[in-house]
């Protein structure tokens, strides 16, 4: 048994102070992530926490762990990397909308088809906020931005119906605003063996104040939906997107699993053996 | 009389088995003795299409692809029209008697062979045909082909008697060259070898150099001419406890390889320019955060998607100046087979040592050719491993974590521009950044931070310049001097023997590092020299203009872009057209 040592949220928290503007989401994201890295016990020298660009990519800074910096929109392949090398290490993946699925949307679907047994947790605020308010996937219809002067011509990305299709593990919607339910879900999470995708809400109070409309907006999934459906998972997905809660969920042999056992099957060998198989059988053996 | 070494094409359609009969026979005569140094070149359509296998094979080592064909086999006339213009003055030609005829110059040096009727006779089908071929050669060149039958049932073994076929028909082709065909061509017999050699190609030894330097983890998207890495890592990797994976792009490949390195292991990636561009951005990254990592570049012909299965030496602005800003990286450049490995972990040893992203040039007729060489004693060639903040004592400014204290100094500045790197997993956590940032990682924005950071970076690098590895043949005076890097090396050597014969003296100057590049001794070496050519497989002579710039040293570029490599009596004429008298001049 290896000895749980019990770490209060605080111990998380690095001394370097959050540059957010004040009342950004991102804060209860972060203080989100505190408790559920508390309630689990983690070591801060055995996590890994990576990111993009973005305010959100900021994430790592401010806490003790291990971090990882990326470019913009790179957090996913590089948090797989960070894992296979060390399948023992918790890799959680932080970021923004922007981020995650417009510059890295590419690697969103091959994470969660691989399994990478991390944790993706995305910081929409529907809008960049670091580059100061352009629009973003997962801005609204219509929306006015610098960018998009008469209207957003764009409809937002469904991020969960995308997660759903590429069949990601765990799939979930929470709020910076609700605390205690996005720290379960931050929980679930990381218990989940396989890709989890967590898209929190986390309002920009400079750019996009979306606060009190999300506030007043959202709601939770049925007591009576079954995760483990996945039709029915879609069809949560698809009927409105301000509901909050675990979505769809399938376990299933991850990427680490399935290298591992290829390692274990894999007859062990060295470079001079692979040599052998050049060799001319000039001299004798 | 008896020739040093022989170049032998055989020329026909994909599908004829035109490659695997030039493989076996190149196995053939490696294991009979030859050395050997293959060329070929591929059908640009995916199924059909003409294709061509080349081979030097010699009592020597062979150090370039042959100035011209000695021996021309013709599958079909196309292979006649496409290859015969590449046959020497006494080069000779064999056609096949049912499908070829030559053209009336070389009708007093051809012959005609029914390759595909002697096959069906000796075997049973005319898909012999091949086999008939490399018999036909072996029977000319009077090679033993007890090692090549062997070759031919290890590699039949599971499919009926279809090795007693080929072997019949390699028989019905030797025993025909032997009694109807004139001894035209001798090349003189090998020795007794002294050492053990291999027979690979050049990705072969970067994969076995990856293998030996400790490769853990690798990631990469299939380009040609660098996929097979990723296929035969992807079978190999596991055997070693490591994982291949191939990823939905290069930038993720790239990206995935510095997670893994940040997270303590020793990670590649392999790629053609159309793939190291997208990477560009994260080598800035990799420069930056001080990441080890092994990218891999077999060139190809561009711009853009240019020839792909064809050589050039283009990518070297491109491995040494890519990525925005000023990032730090070195680039290595292999000249052989054998030094593809060696280059290999010299790689890692670099990326391991300096904490640097390193770029490892090779170029499509390097990594594929086949070349005989020395088996390399792998336990000689040494392995290093990165400073990590476990391996310093203890304590060593760590902060406990989970204290809430500031990070461990990931970055300090040390003299020498080397921080310990602490592993995820072991104390020291830190934040890994490609912001500019103090030494605990944080970010920062002054000038002052700036300036001290880009200097850690840049003059960590100093000691490997000092030192690196460079090949130099020749005196230290000469009335020329070639300058290269890559995979011309051979082919520079030998025009340096050329002009030797020729009554001028000349030298080469070959270092594996490009980047940092070693300026002091290049130009101490070119003091030496009267004049100073630099041969390079690509447009604009990039490593030309960089031997200007860093090492304000005059040269005159000789430059091809045909897709094939340099040939011997290429360069050696061009120094006797063009350089010569301009040395003789200024004598
Ligand atoms: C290759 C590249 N392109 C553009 C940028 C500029 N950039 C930085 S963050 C960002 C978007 C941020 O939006 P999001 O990912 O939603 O994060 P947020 O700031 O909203 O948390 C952009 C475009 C960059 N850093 N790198
Ligand atoms: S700009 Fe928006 S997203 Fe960025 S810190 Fe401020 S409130 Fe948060
Ligand atoms: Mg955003």
């Amino acid at each position: 048994m290896t000895e749980t040592i019990v770490r209060d949220p605080k111990a998380y928290k690095s001394d370097l102070k959050p540059i957010w503007c004040p009342g950004c989401g991102d804060f209860g994201v972060l203080a989100a992530t505190f408790r559920a890295f508390s309630e689990l016990g983690l070591d801060p020298d055995k996590t890994v926490i990576v990111s993009g660009i973005g305010c959100s990519g900021r994430f790592p800074g401010f806490v003790t762990s291990y971090g990882y910096h990326s470019v913009h929109g790179r957090a996913l392949p590089t948090a797989m990397g960070v894992k296979m090398a060390n399948p023992d290490l918790e890799v959680i993946a932080v970021g923004g909308d922007g981020d995650g699925f417009a510059i890295g949307g590419g690697h969103f679907p091959h994470a969660a088809r691989r399994n990478i047994d991390i944790t993706y947790v995305v910081m929409n605020n529907e809008i960049y906020g670091l580059t100061k308010g352009q629009v973003s996937p997962t801005s609204q219809h219509d929306q006015k931005s610098p960018s998009s002067p008469f209207g957003n011509t764009e409809s937002p990305l469904n991020t969960m119906a995308t997660a759903i299709a590429a069949d990601a593990s765990f799939v979930a919607r929470g709020a910076s605003f609700r605390a205690k339910e996005l720290t379960e879900l931050i929980l679930a999470g990381i218990n989940n063996k396989g890709f989890s995708f967590i898209d929190a809400y986390s309002p920009c109070t400079s750019f996009n104040n979306t606060t009190q409309i999300w506030k007043d907006g959202v709601r939770y999934l049925d007591e009576s939906h079954d995760p483990s459906d996945r039709a029915a998972a879609f069809a949560r997905a698809l009927d409105d997107p301000m509901t909050l809660g675990v979505y769809y969920k399938h376990e299933r042999p991850t990427m680490v699993d399935q290298f591992e056992a290829l390692k274990k099957a894999a007859k062990p060998s060295t470079a001079d053996e692979l040599l052998d198989g050049y060799a001319l059988g000039l001299t004798a053996a | 009389m008896a020739l040093p070494d022989i170049t032998l094409q055989l020329a026909g359609e994909s599908g004829e088995g035109v490659i695997s009969g030039g493989d076996i026979f190149t196995s053939g005569a490696g294991r009979a003795g030859y050395w050997a140094l293959t060329f070929r070149t591929y059908p640009a359509e995916i199924k059909g299409g003409p294709c061509m296998f080349q081979v030097r094979i010699g009592a020597n080592r062979i150090k370039s692809i042959g100035n011209h064909t000695d021996l021309l086999v013709c599958f079909n006339q196309e292979g006649f029209d496409l290859q015969h213009e590449t046959v020497g003055p006494e080069g000779i030609i064999i056609a096949d008697a049912e499908s070829c005829k030559v053209t009336d110059e070389f009708a007093d040096r051809s012959f005609e062979v029914p390759f595909s009727q002697i096959a069906e006779e000796a075997g049973g089908s005319r898909r012999g045909k091949n086999m008939v071929v490399v018999g036909t050669v072996c029977g000319l060149l009077d090679i033993d082909t007890t090692a090549l039958e062997q070759l031919i049932l290890a590699r039949y073994a599971h499919k009926g008697d279809v090795g007693e076929a080929n072997i019949a028909s390699l028989r019905a082709g030797g025993d025909n060259a032997r009694q109807n065909l004139p001894s035209v061509l001798n090349v003189d017999k090998p020795g007794p070898a002294e050492r053990e050699r291999i027979l690979l190609s050049g990705n072969q030894a970067i994969v076995a150099g990856s293998l030996h330097a400790g490769l853990s983890y690798y990631a990469g998207y299939p380009i040609t001419p660098a996929s097979d890495i990723l296929e035969s890592l992807a079978a190999r990797l596991p055997r070693h406890g490591g994982v291949a994976i191939q990823t939905e792009d290069e930038i993720a490949a790239l990206a995935s390889v510095l997670g893994a390195g940040y997270t303590g292991a020793k990670a590649m990636t392999a790629t053609s320019g159309p793939g190291l561009s997208l990477m560009s951005e994260l080598i800035g990254l990799a420069g930056t955060a001080e990441i080890p990592a092994v990218i891999v570049d077999s060139m190809r012909a561009g711009p853009s998607t240019g020839m792909p299965t064809k050589t050039e030496q283009s990518d070297l602005n491109q491995a040494v100046y890519g990525s925005h800003g000023e990032a730090p990286r070195v680039v290595i450049a292999p000249t052989t087979v054998d030094d593809c490995l060696t280059c290999a972990v010299e790689a890692f040893n670099a990326a391991e040592t300096y904490q640097v992203p390193v770029i490892l040039l090779s170029d499509q007729s390097l990594s594929h050719r086949l070349e005989t060489v020395e088996r390399p004693d792998l336990s000689e060639i040494e392995v290093e491993d990165r400073l990590t903040l476990a391996d310093v004592a203890s304590g060593n400014g760590a902060s406990p974590n989970g204290d809430g204290n500031s990070a461990y100094p990931r970055y300090k500045l040390t003299e020498s521009g080397i921080s310990p790197m602490p592993i995820p997993g072991t104390p020291g956590s830190y934040v890994s950044t490609g912001i500019e940032h103090d030494e605990q990682g944080h970010p920062s924005y002054t000038g002052e931070i700036h300036q001290a950071m880009q200097d850690k970076r840049w003059k960590k690098l100093d000691a490997l310049a000092a030192g690196s590895r460079v090949t130099v043949t020749g005196a230290e005076k000469a009335q020329v001097g070639i300058l290269g890097w890559g995979s011309t090396e051979g082919a520079a050597i030998e025009a340096a023997e050329l002009l030797a014969a020729e009554g001028v003296t000349a030298a080469t100057f070959y270092p594996r590092v490009l980047c940092p590049l070693p300026v002091d001794r290049i130009k101490k070496w070119a003091e030496g020299m009267d004049v100073i050519v630099v041969p390079e497989v690509n447009y604009t002579g990039q490593f030309a203009r960089m031997v200007r710039s860093d090492c304000e040293v005059p040269v005159v570029q000789l430059n091809q872009i045909s897709g094939r490599p340099f040939t011997a009596k290429q360069i050696a004429d061009f120094i006797t057209e063009n350089v010569k008298t301009a040395a003789g001049a200024a004598a």
